[in-house]
């Protein structure tokens, strides 16, 4: 006596699992209110809507002496002055007569003759007067009509540009994007002055309804990545996008992977040097930090000021960073491995300074070792959370503390306290957090396999990461492009940077095919440039 | 759904394994820093009754140096030797682990000192063991105690190094100019027509420390001999090792030493026959710079050069034939590699030398050719403290 099973229940359980209630019915009665030429009517809607919520306006006043209106605004989104000099003075004051047209085109009267807003458009249905209202415009209701006028003069407190902190350089532009996403945009746009640079919106977060912006160079991006790029942002839904990090995560390649799939800067020439790469950006509301995709390894290790710098001193700086990054990761552990495994690799004389200094230690390398990058890291954050003043204590008491006391006291061995004090300083010269972190953290099961393994293990470790990074895509670019797959003409701007004339093409994988030259040949500049004609 | 939670499952499970695996096996090789005694040099002398004497001396850690506390302490001895005995080295050495609280590590040992008595015995039993085990390094030094055990050699010490074998290892680089160490002597052991050679050092009385005198010359791996350390220069020169250093000499007929840095040196050893006997030509090149002259000779001047030359060739000659005729004489091993020349220019003819060398090398022919050339004379012509008319140009 089986009960047949429906498809509607079958669908009904696949299906996702929808929203919280509120916005449902939030929804719901804004589609269900029909606006209407009724001024009271709208009014006692949008009362009743932004009802508790002190800081929207709703100012009734007459228009031309004759007509009532509404304006309803946010408080402190609004640029006020403008609202009453541009606005409500010209409305409420004007001499101007309405003719023959008196009652028809009152709307088009006020927005064609009276207000001298530019940003201004027409809307008529109440679900986007309140949209609007939020996002910061001012909307105009005039009794009798059911074409309502939005107006753009938002206004308020926002930071002002200024210089990014987490991307310092010595040369190069001081300006940093800012929380308003507008600001940002024009940024941009003073770097690339042309039709091509195009712009996608998207609105993500049912409550917060945060604006997102997709950019790229049209004709030098890859159409498809353009697209998956498109679908990924369409797929999110979320109630709220505080960071761009909430988008990042949503679009990752390897959402469990600990290297960063999505660049991030806060430097606006950085993002424009990048569109012309071929590669797109994310620009979130609310947040300075811009995200770009596709990257690869090479990107993260790169600093923006290596293109501001002479090309000689920014390929010995990528060395060095090469170099020190690799040691930020394996420092440790290749000494935990060498200690207690492999004695007769270390030269006689420095085996024997580092057994004077380890004698009087209790612990087995591996633990001393463990405990001291635990302490690095515990300082590191401590220092990063507390408030500037105070933090610059915690780093001085940790410095004396784990620096001093401990090796004076016969706890740790003054060999350990230099390889993580060198570890430290290695991983400063990540010049991404966020690749900073991924390294910073694969320390320590790497930690743990030397101390389990010798240097078997430790290789064994960085084999398993190596592995992993030339899996990783990103948008469909291999990671570790153009070193694996090779392509030897593209590794101009990977562990050396050419000089600027003889960068000639853009990176493969990310630009368009047929839109690849990026400076043309035979710019070298020698005293027989001149004479060719 | 239900695919998704087996596979996410089974990746668990193989995440919880590899952990376990990680952290349940491994470690058992693991030996902490603090719990190894290492070893810097050993020695093998014979003991009554056919055993093996095995002594080591090891390192004695300072616990962590702090600088400037120490100045009322009595100063703690850098290294202690302690010695065992055995049937043979292994179980010797297991003799003296059972002294000792930590581990014996012999991945730095540098030195090896070899007993008079045993090297004169025999040392095979004791090569093997050393190429056997792999924590033994190749480049270790060998080093016969002339005259005395090597345990006796061991004990010294050497007031400039805090490891007295530290002394010995550069002693052998600087002052005899060969690096003798088990890798040469396993390879002159195992070739045709080549003996194996060890730095010899001996402990004066009286003195402080130790000294080297040379080299000690092995015959089918028992010693045979030593030479001295003029002799050892003259060893140097046919082998054309004498890269730097110096040679002095009196010029005939002009009273005065005229001293000469060597900068760079080759030698040839050519096997030549004639009729049907063998004989060897040394060719011996080198060349040097003035950097001392007592003579009253410009030395500025080609032809004054060409005087000092000759005089050099003839003591670089002279040398060289001494050494020649006493180790044919008084040691009888072909430590000079003639053999070997014969093995690999006249591979048929040494098929039917290889078994008489041994009565061949003592009567063997040696032509030396020697070829010196003075490059540079220095700063001055003349000796600067002479007057005018006293130098001969």
């Amino acid at each position: 006596m089986k009960k047949p099973i429906k498809v509607e229940d079958i669908v009904k359980k696949k299906k996702q699992k929808t929203y919280d209630k509120i916005l449902q019915e939030d929804s719901q009665a804004l589609d269900e209110h029909e606006l209407t030429g009724n001024l009271e009517d709208n009014e006692a809607f949008l009362r009743s809507v932004f009802k508790g919520c002190t800081d929207v306006v709703i100012r009734p006043f007459t228009v031309l002496k004759t007509v009532k209106a509404i304006a309803v605004y946010v408080e402190g989104l609004t640029d006020t002055k403008l609202l009453d000099e541009q606005v409500l003075k010209q409305l409420m004051l004007s001499e101007t007569f309405l003719g023959e047209n008196h009652q028809k085109n009152i709307v088009d009267f006020i927005q064609q003759q009276i207000i001298s807003v530019g940003k201004l458009k027409t809307i008529n249905s109440l679900k986007d007067v309140v949209k609007n209202v939020l996002e910061g415009s001012t909307v105009l209701l005039v009794d009798g009509e059911v074409t309502i006028l939005s107006l753009g003069i938002s206004g308020g407190e926002r930071r002002s540009i200024s210089e990014p902190v987490t991307e310092v350089v010595i040369r190069g532009p001081r300006e940093g994007f800012t929380e308003d996403l507008n600001t940002n945009i024009s940024l941009l746009r003073r770097r690339l002055r042309t039709p091509r640079l195009k712009m996608e919106s998207f609105m993500i977060g049912e409550i917060s309804q945060t604006k997102i912006t997709m950019a790229y160079v049209q004709g030098i991006a890859v159409d498809q990545v353009i697209n998956e790029v498109r679908s990924r942002i369409g797929r999110i839904k979320i109630d709220s996008v505080m960071e761009s990090s909430y988008i990042e995560e949503f679009i990752e390649d390897a959402p469990f992977s600990i290297f960063p799939q999505v660049q991030n800067t806060e430097r606006p020439d950085v993002v424009a040097a990048n569109l012309l790469e071929g590669k797109i950006a994310i620009l979130c509301d609310n947040t300075p930090f811009t995200l770009l995709v596709p990257v690869v390894f090479w990107g993260e290790i790169h600093s923006n000021e290596d293109y501001y710098e002479h090309f000689t001193m920014s390929t010995f700086l990528r060395i060095i960073r090469l170099i020190f990054i690799f040691m930020a990761l394996i420092a440790p552990s290749v000494y935990v491995a060498v200690t207690t495994f492999h004695q007769q690799m270390i030269p006689s004389k420095l085996l024997m300074s580092i057994i004077d200094n380890r004698e009087p230690t209790p612990f087995p390398v591996v633990i001393e070792a463990l405990i001291m990058e635990i302490t690095f890291e515990a300082l590191r954050e401590a220092g990063i959370r507390l408030p500037k003043p105070v933090g610059q204590a915690v780093s001085i008491v940790g410095a004396l503390v784990i620096g001093q006391a401990a090796v004076e006291a016969g706890l740790i061995s003054a060999p350990m306290v230099i390889v993580v004090a060198v570890t430290g300083i290695a991983s400063f010269t990540i010049p991404r957090y966020n690749l900073s972190f991924a390294v910073r953290v694969l320390r320590f099961p790497l930690i743990f396999l030397a101390g389990s393994f010798g240097l078997y293990g430790v290789t064994l470790g960085v084999i398993g990461i190596f592995i992993h990074l030339v899996n990783l895509r990103s948008f469909g670019i291999p990671y570790f492009s153009p070193v694996a797959p090779l392509n030897i003409r593209r590794l101009k701007d990977v562990f050396v940077r050419a000089p600027m004339w003889s960068m000639n093409l853009r990176p493969n994988l990310t630009t368009n095919d047929e839109n690849k030259v990026r400076v043309p040949t035979g710019q070298k500049p020698s005293p027989q440039q001149g004479k060719k004609k | 759904m239900r695919g998704i939670c087996i596979r996410s499952l089974r990746i668990v499970l193989i995440e919880i394994i590899t952990v376990m695996c990680l952290l349940l096996s491994g470690c058992w090789d693991r030996t902490e820093i603090n719990d190894l005694a290492l070893i810097t040099a050993s020695s093998y002398d014979t003991a009554p009754g056919g055993k093996l004497q095995y002594s080591v001396q090891i390192l004695v850690p300072s616990g962590g140096s702090k600088g400037g506390q120490g100045g009322a302490a009595a100063p703690k001895k850098n290294f202690i030797v302690e010695t065992a005995v055995g049937i043979d080295p292994g179980d010797a050495e297991k003799n003296v682990q059972n002294k000792f609280p930590r581990r014996l590590f012999r991945g730095h040992r540098r030195v090896i000192i070899l007993g008079e008595e045993l090297a004169k015995q025999g040392i095979d039993i004791m090569l093997d063991s050393i190429g056997r085990d792999p924590q033994n390094r190749l480049r270790t030094n060998v080093v016969v105690a002339k005259g005395q055990k090597g345990y006796d050699l061991l004990k010294t010490e050497y007031p400039i190094e805090r490891i007295p074998t530290e002394a010995m290892r550069e002693m052998a680089v600087l002052g005899v100019g060969i690096d003798a160490n088990i890798h040469d002597m396993l390879i002159a052991a195992s070739s045709k027509g080549m003996q194996p050679i060890a730095l010899a050092i001996e402990k004066t009385k009286g003195e402080e420390g130790f000294k080297t005198t040379g080299l000690a010359l092995f015959n089918d791996l028992k010693l045979a001999g030593y030479l001295d350390a003029e002799k050892t220069e003259g060893y140097l020169w046919i082998m054309g090792k004498q890269k730097n250093g110096i040679i002095a000499t009196e010029v005939p007929r002009y009273d005065g030493v005229v001293r000469v840095n060597i900068k760079g040196q080759d030698a040839r050893v050519i096997p030549k026959f004639k009729g049907k006997t063998p004989y060897i030509l040394v060719e011996i090149t080198g060349s040097g710079s003035i950097y001392g002259n007592s003579t009253k000779l410009d030395l500025s001047v080609p032809d004054n050069i060409n005087i000092v030359q000759k005089a050099i060739i003839e003591r670089i000659r002279k040398q060289v034939e001494n050494t020649i005729a006493s180790v044919q004489k008084e040691v009888g091993t072909d430590v000079f590699c003639f053999g070997m020349a014969f093995h690999q220019f006249k591979p048929c003819e040494w098929k039917k030398l290889e078994k008489q060398w041994d009565d061949i090398f003592p009567y063997l022919k040696v032509y030396i050719s020697v070829d010196f050339k003075i490059k540079t004379s220095g700063m001055s012509g003349p000796p600067l403290y002479l007057k005018k008319d006293e130098i001969k140009k």
